[in-house]
């Protein structure tokens, strides 16, 4: 548990309310890229002030100790809720959103291959799974924390990624992913 | 680099835009505020009491208060941090724009200012991990409504405004309140009083915060006609956006009865001022903000003011709004901007009377975010720079900075 963020949520729970501006300035971007990770730049621009409003109004009732976990949660609801209203997109297309999250042009020539079979390989994954996975591997959130933002048991948690790694791992292996680019041959 | 690898690198994004993160946060200030005033304020009536986004403190974001309580008349310089109502300006304007009369007493100063700013030598570039560093003295009106919302006070606010600046524009800023800060009118603190002394929102220091970016500022055009008439079609917004159609300074500054859709006198100046709080936009650009603001009908000299600093300039005001810029013509300098009240205001304060000001003080190099300049190291120079102007130096190899 975050120290700081535990006394900035308890201040702004208290006589002190504009400290919970700090806590946004701590964790606003994760929590902006977590959104924009899963429903894209445009969509997340949108949505990152329901959550922290969300967030605000509901920090008296905060049952997480840690904070973060306790702000993807919401994140994750408002996102439901956001999905609700349009067809919820697969992981395939979680993969393939309109940003341009590759700086470096080599990268991206090698990602754009990529993506496709990762995407393959997340929808073979339960959704479940997939979510254990993803908070995992893009938040870097532990399994702890990750159980914390599911509402799930830590076992439950573990588990889930446990599986979910296995089959990334042996999916991934036996389809490697294929260049589908092609370069200039030498003259 | 296997499954996993890829995974993660596909899940990289590109950082948030500063703008989106102000808004957030400008709108939790505003909830904090009316929560701490114990206002059972709904959540759009509390939107209405935002701080106008002023992009510089990273604290506050610039589209919130597009609705605000009061008529935008007293135009504050600078930053105002307050999670409480701020005042916008009311839409008057000027309609002319002949630019072929005579040149005015303060279009004179303003050129003779140019003239000497170009003059001056750049900014020194920065190593790896360098920023520039400026603090300003800030005095600016927070206006916030009381409890329910019914009784509004004012309370002239000061602070010391922090600014590390990156070569490409980006930085942090913090905000350290002064004690100095006062009620503007005795009413104003009787009526806080007699509500039961909430906490004042409008004095607060910061921790440091990020920086919306200077590069748009950076990469404007440097020739004062190209720039000046992008600005008079209100196609440059207050951070140095060129925008690809008339943007807000036009929306807002306009009168429906006028015709056109370009930016009036009162918004070019707002437009002028408020880049020229930028560290980097009067070094790189105060010779052309100077000559685009000599070329404003309507800009009158008003004589000597004494800045927070107690530096002695010249002062040149645009009645229309109340802005007033005061600046050191032999050197270019921009020593302080000021908003003033206007005739008739409902602030309870006598017309002229100063409700704003943004002090600029010297820039220096420093090492790294946060870091404070060693003792006697500003770049604040110019005496010795108008020396060796004297003596025909080289200004080029100079670490002097033209702002004072």
């Amino acid at each position: 548990v975050d120290k700081a963020d535990e006394h900035l949520a308890g201040s702004s729970g208290g006589d002190d309310p504009a400290a919970f501006v700090e806590l946004f300035w701590r964790h606003g971007p994760a929590v902006h890229s977590y959104l924009t990770r899963r429903a894209g730049r445009q969509d997340a621009d949108d949505l990152l002030s329901e959550v922290w409003l969300r967030a605000f109004k509901g920090r008296a009732n905060r049952r997480s100790s840690d904070v973060l976990p306790w702000l993807y949660g919401i994140a994750r609801n408002v996102l439901s809720a956001h999905w609700r209203q349009q067809a919820r997109p697969t992981a395939h297309a979680e993969l393939s959103g309109e940003f341009d999250p590759w700086p470096d042009a080599d990268t991206r020539l090698d990602a754009a291959a990529q993506r496709d079979s990762i995407g393959r390989i997340l929808e073979m994954l339960s959704q479940d799974e997939r979510e254990v996975l993803l908070l995992v591997v893009w938040e870097q959130l532990t399994p702890a924390e990750v159980a914390a933002v599911l509402g799930l048991p830590q076992g439950t948690a573990r588990s889930r990624l446990h599986r979910a790694l296995t089959r990334l791992r042996e999916e991934g292996t036996a389809h490697p992913p294929v260049l589908t680019c092609s370069y200039p041959k030498e003259a | 680099m296997d499954t996993i690898e890829r995974l993660e690198q596909l899940g990289r994004v590109e950082p948030a835009d500063p703008d989106v993160l102000n808004r957030t946060a400008d709108a939790l200030w505003a909830l904090a505020a009316a929560e701490s005033q114990g206002a059972g304020v709904h959540v759009s009536e509390r939107s209405t009491m935002m701080t106008r986004s002023l992009r510089r403190t990273g604290l506050v974001g610039r589209s919130a208060s597009a609705a605000v309580s009061r008529p935008r008349r007293y135009r504050r310089p600078g930053i105002c941090i307050a999670a409480a109502a701020i005042v916008l300006l009311t839409g008057i304007f000027l309609s002319d724009t002949s630019l072929d009369r005579p040149p005015s007493a303060a279009a004179a100063t303003l050129l003779q200012a140019a003239a000497a700013a170009s003059s001056q030598p750049t900014l020194p570039l920065l190593g790896a991990g360098q920023y520039y560093y400026q603090a300003n003295i800030e005095k600016q009106l927070c206006v916030w409504p009381l409890s329910s919302g019914t009784a509004v006070v004012n309370y002239l606010n000061l602070n010391t405004h922090e600014n590390w600046v990156a070569g490409n524009g980006t930085g942090s800023v913090r905000l350290v309140a002064d004690p100095g800060g006062r009620w503007l009118t005795s009413q104003d603190k009787a009526k806080w009083q007699a509500a039961g002394s909430p906490k004042n929102f409008c004095s607060l220091t910061t921790p440091l915060l990020p920086l919306g970016s200077d590069a748009a500022i950076l990469a404007l055009p440097t020739d004062p006609t190209v720039l000046g008439s992008l600005i008079a079609e209100g196609r440059v917004d207050d951070v140095g956006r060129i925008l690809p159609a008339p943007g807000p300074c036009a929306q807002a500054t306009t009168s429906p009865t006028q015709n056109d859709s370009a930016c009036s006198i009162r918004g070019q100046f707002d437009v002028v001022n408020n880049l020229l709080t930028s560290p980097v936009a009067v070094n790189k650009l105060g010779a052309v903000f100077f000559h685009i603001l000599s070329q404003l009908p309507g800009v009158e000299l008003i004589g000597t003011r004494t800045d927070a600093l107690g530096r002695s300039g010249t002062a040149v005001e645009n009645p229309s709004s109340g802005d007033v810029l005061v600046l050191d013509p032999s050197t270019g300098n921009l020593l302080e901007t000021q908003s003033l009240a206007s005739a008739g205001n409902t602030l309870g304060v006598t017309s002229g009377t100063v409700i704003g000001s943004v002090t600029f003080g010297p820039v220096s190099v420093v090492h790294g975010l946060g870091t404070l300049p060693r003792v006697g190291q500003p770049l604040d120079q110019s005496k010795r720079d108008r020396r060796r102007n004297a003596r025909g130096s080289d200004h080029r190899r100079s670490t002097a900075h033209r702002r004072p």
